[in-house]
């Protein structure tokens, strides 16, 4: 059973303590949990051809049925990479052009990343810095292929 | 480019979100959450045509598929078993509505005061079957389709599911979902054969 | 095993196995010889292929946006008395050890404050100072496009999802 007292010691050390891991946890998480970010790309075929929403889009598919009225998602290809602070990452797209990311910064659960899509010819199509949340998608679209067009979907995390 | 390599079926962050959330992830159960609220409300809607009751019923889903978690083996996808779950609560809303003649269906769709999305019409071009009156008889129609026969509809048709999928979400077999889809369709098919014929 | 229960069944089975291109290559072209010389059978065909295009060209029903920002809360609600809700871990069992231990605990606690410190001065060193949080999960910092490729940023009501779209110019 516990003393109703309790010693000087465990409120101070337990007052710091957890002022001191607030502190830590709060902005700085990103130092313990990696130098890395965890990039995930879903490379997406969209038309208005017959075809429907591929089902291994899950949860994407409604946000791309309300964002867009293509008929048809199919999923391309879905390259992951973990490229470290001002690394860069490439994955390849369709129609001989190449995506590329780099990770500016990381900090508290949020990424700075630069986004280019480059052509055949190594000319960057689209050049575009994005800050994204943990867990949150951007998607950069547009790029003509087949009868449709590209839609890529970039989440970082 | 070499052809890309066909990822798995599910994503597998649903499966290692699954694992966490079984083992008391909060967080992993909440992003689980998040990323299939919309299709389960979709879900619901198309089955019973009412939003309170599709919020209603796709909330308790969620709820439910909490709950059961330590039964989830793992077989099917966890978004095809959320939608089980989310079909049996729909049907059984629908047979409760039915026996009480409460039934109640809206045909509207947008969200009141929002505006459609309207990206570049130079990429995204109108599609041409868009038409208020079959959409209002195909509505109808599905409403009045007994609520097995629904389910497999809107998931082969709207959600675009396979057959194994869908037999997988209803718990039935694949010749019993291939028979009720048949009815389904032919009903509808029906209803339309009729409009059709007026227009001629 | 699809095309052999349609094949298995009779001739309205087929037509419609058949509108929904459900019927093995052979099959299909037979029923589809028999449909051009009967009108009967193009209506319906017709009408089948209605209600596919139709309900596959719905628009998703979608919550509003509130109803979608409390969506997880309304789960939350659902849960049983006495479920944990969306449970937290349980606490760690290093707490005692702290609690029961005076000399390691100022120390821990010390040894923390100096880290804390340390951590600030290296991560204001490497990234910059903290930036605020950015609200909806997703920011459009910069854009450059090419010169013949216009670009447009935007979210479409409803949606989660900021879009960065370039306009290619046609090849053709």
């Amino acid at each position: 059973m516990r003393h109703r007292r309790r010693p000087r010691h465990r409120a101070f050390s337990g007052v710091t303590l957890v002022c001191s891991l607030v502190a830590i946890l709060a902005p700085h998480a990103s130092l313990f949990a990696q130098a890395t970010a965890s990039l995930r790309v879903q490379v997406i075929y969209a038309a208005n051809d017959p075809g429907g929403v591929d089902a291994r889009l899950g949860g994407l598919a409604a946000e791309l049925q309300r964002t867009f009225r293509y008929s048809k998602y199919e999923l391309l290809d879905s390259p992951q990479g973990s490229p470290a602070l001002n690394q860069s990452w490439q994955a390849n797209l369709p129609g001989d052009r190449r995506l590329e990311i780099t990770p500016t910064a990381m900090q508290g659960g949020q990424y700075s990343l630069t986004v280019r899509v480059l052509s055949s010819s190594g000319q960057a199509v689209v050049n575009t810095r994005v800050r994204l949340r943990s867990g949150a998608t951007v998607l950069v679209g547009g790029p003509s292929h087949q009868k449709g067009v590209l839609i890529i979907a970039i989440t970082a995390g | 480019m070499a052809g890309p390599e066909r990822p798995s079926r599910e994503p597998e962050d649903d499966r290692n979100l699954v694992d966490r959330a079984k083992q008391g992830d909060r967080e992993a159960f909440a992003t689980l959450v998040r990323r299939h609220q919309d299709r389960a409300f979709n879900l619901a809607y198309q089955m019973v045509r009412n939003r309170e009751d599709a919020l209603d019923i796709s909330q308790e889903a969620f709820a439910r598929a909490y709950t059961s978690l330590p039964t989830f083996k793992g077989e099917a996808s966890f978004s095809t078993w959320l939608h089980r779950i989310v079909v049996n609560l729909a049907i059984d809303s629908l047979r409760r509505k039915r026996v009480a003649g409460t039934a109640s269906y809206d045909d509207t769709r947008a969200v009141p005061g929002e505006p459609e999305a309207e990206p570049s019409t130079r990429d995204d071009p109108a599609i041409a079957l868009e038409s208020k009156q079959v959409r209002a008889l195909l509505a109808r129609g599905i409403a009045q389709l007994p609520p097995a026969q629904q389910a497999v509809l809107v998931l082969r048709e709207i959600e675009g599911m396979t057959y194994e999928e869908i037999s997988q979400a209803v718990g039935c077999s694949l010749g019993t979902v291939m028979s009720r889809l048949f009815y389904a369709r032919r009903r509808l098919q029906q209803v339309l054969k009729m409009h059709l014929a007026d227009l001629r | 095993m699809i095309h052999w229960f349609h094949m298995a069944l009779g001739r309205g089975r087929r037509l419609a196995a058949y509108a929904a291109a459900e019927l093995p290559p052979a099959e299909h072209a037979r029923v589809e010889a028999d449909v051009r010389s009967c009108p009967a059978c193009r209506r319906e065909v017709e009408a089948y292929h209605l209600v596919s295009s139709t309900l596959r060209t719905e628009p998703p029903a979608r919550m509003s946006p509130e109803q979608a920002a409390a969506f997880l809360a309304g789960v939350e609600r659902r849960l049983r008395p006495g479920t944990a809700a969306l449970a937290r871990p349980a606490r760690p069992a290093l707490r005692e050890l702290f609690w029961d231990h005076p000399r390691l605990s100022l120390a821990s606690a010390a040894a923390a404050v100096i880290l804390v410190l340390g951590l600030t001065l290296v991560q204001m060193e490497v990234w910059g100072p903290w930036s605020p949080s950015v609200p909806n999960g997703v920011e459009v910092v910069s854009i450059e496009a090419g010169e013949d490729a216009p670009v447009m940023v935007f979210q479409a009501p409803g949606s989660s999802l900021k879009v960065i779209w370039v306009f290619e110019k046609p090849t053709s």
